[in-house]
């Protein structure tokens, strides 16, 4: 098996139902449904739910940190996307779960880094909210989801960006379907490219760039200096699918990320790092500085941008 | 409902054959092959397995789910599908 050490994963999630709201999980399950029934399966939906539930129930991160150590992952980042306005049936405010995000990183902030989001369309107080976060709290990033109704190019993120830019900071912004409670058409990533014209100085990631819209998101990677991919979600595809990007000249861009808790059903963090880093895994093929890119160089620079930041 | 070891060797086996995926899904199924690597299984292929799993033993979804992590062959689909109806049988 490849070595690598350190590894940051770079798109994780608290696992806790207080942060994604159940009529979320159950449009995930629902499309799980439908992949099985093409498969004559049809399992009891509220098993499944149920099945799902039980693996979001870590809110202090332990069996995150108990996994990520088996799997030899040093840190992680924790994305929190704002799915209040767009579905009703959050338990808590946006500002509640910033506050929670904000506990975890005071006690384990040698573990994670912590990107937050609000839905632009909460006007002044979600930018009042974010900016405290990033003063306050000492966030890393912003997180966004554009299924929720929003376009990341929308001029109501801008003030946004404008806190990005100031501070150093990255903006990680969701692609591709989704929970069916949720709009699809918008989570293309040629949606970043105005924001990205607009702000050069800010470094965009395309989430889960190795899933739906591989050819677009490696067209963007080369051509804007400042946007870049996560393969998070790569665990749905045998390795082999992540060969179209790795072999695009575009490695130094490429962002490693597993998107715990969404494949917990299917394996330990340790399975899915094991999976890339096989000796017949197509990042086999790759020389070492690529793989220290992907495994933790690039994004270690993204966010050591805050720390030059702060010191000017 | 259970059945000798051999007879649930064979039908777990059969059982992954039907949830791989079709670039897979005639290809000789041996212990030391990786579910990954050798047989193309994504992660539905592994939830599709352990549904099938549990309608054929009927045993507990959440049974499997909870140690699929550890398997990484054939031989240890194999080992805890027969562990996991074995406690079932004892329960």
């Amino acid at each position: 098996m490849i070595e690598i050490n350190p590894i940051i994963d770079g798109h994780c999630h608290v696992a806790s139902t207080e942060f994604t709201p159940r009529s979320f999980v159950e449009g995930v399950i629902d499309n799980v449904l439908s992949a099985l029934a093409a498969q004559g399966l049809r399992p009891d939906r509220n098993n499944l739910i149920k099945l799902y539930l039980d693996k979001m129930q870590d809110p202090d991160c332990n069996e995150l940190i108990a996994e990520m150590a088996e799997a030899g992952i040093e840190k992680a980042v924790l994305l929190l996307p704002d799915f209040t306005y767009a579905l009703k049936d959050s338990t808590l405010t946006i500002s509640e779960m910033f506050d929670r995000h904000h506990t975890l990183l005071q006690q384990h902030s040698d573990k994670f880094f912590v990107f937050a989001g609000v839905d632009p369309r909460w006007g002044a107080d979600g930018i009042q909210l974010f900016e405290k976060a990033v003063k306050e709290f000492g966030f890393h990033g912003l997180k966004l989801y554009p299924p929720c109704g929003y376009s990341p190019s929308d001029r109501a993120l801008y003030p946004y960006y404008e806190i990005c830019a100031q501070h150093g900071l990255p903006v990680l912004t969701h692609t591709g379907a989704t929970s069916p409670a949720l709009a699809f058409e918008i989570a293309r990533p040629i949606f970043i490219d105005q924001a990205a014209l607009d702000f050069r100085n800010v470094n965009f990631i395309l989430a889960h760039g190795s899933v739906a819209y591989v050819e677009e998101c490696i067209m963007l990677c080369a051509f804007r200096p400042n946007i870049y991919l996560d393969i998070s979600g790569f665990e749905m595809s045998p390795v082999e699918s992540l060969n179209p990007l790795i072999y695009r000249g575009i490695n130094h861009k490429i962002i490693f990320g597993t998107d715990w808790p969404v494949f917990r059903m299917q394996g330990s963090q340790k399975s899915f790092v094991e999976k890339l880093l096989d000796d017949n895994s197509p990042l086999g093929n790759l020389r070492k500085y690529e793989l220290n890119a992907i495994f933790h160089k690039t994004m270690n620079t993204l966010l050591s941008l805050q720390t030059q930041a702060k010191a000017t | 409902m259970f059945g000798s070891t051999d007879k649930i060797e064979t039908t777990v086996t059969k059982l992954l054959r039907e949830a791989l995926p079709a670039r897979s899904a005639k290809m000789e199924i041996l212990p030391e092959m990786s579910l990954q690597r050798d047989l193309a299984m994504d992660s539905l292929a592994l939830v599709a397995f352990a549904v099938r799993l549990g309608e054929e033993f009927g045993i507990d979804l959440n049974q499997f789910a909870d140690r699929i992590g550890d398997t990484r062959t054939v031989n240890d689909v194999i080992v805890t599908a027969k562990s996991i109806i074995e406690q079932s049988k004892a329960a």
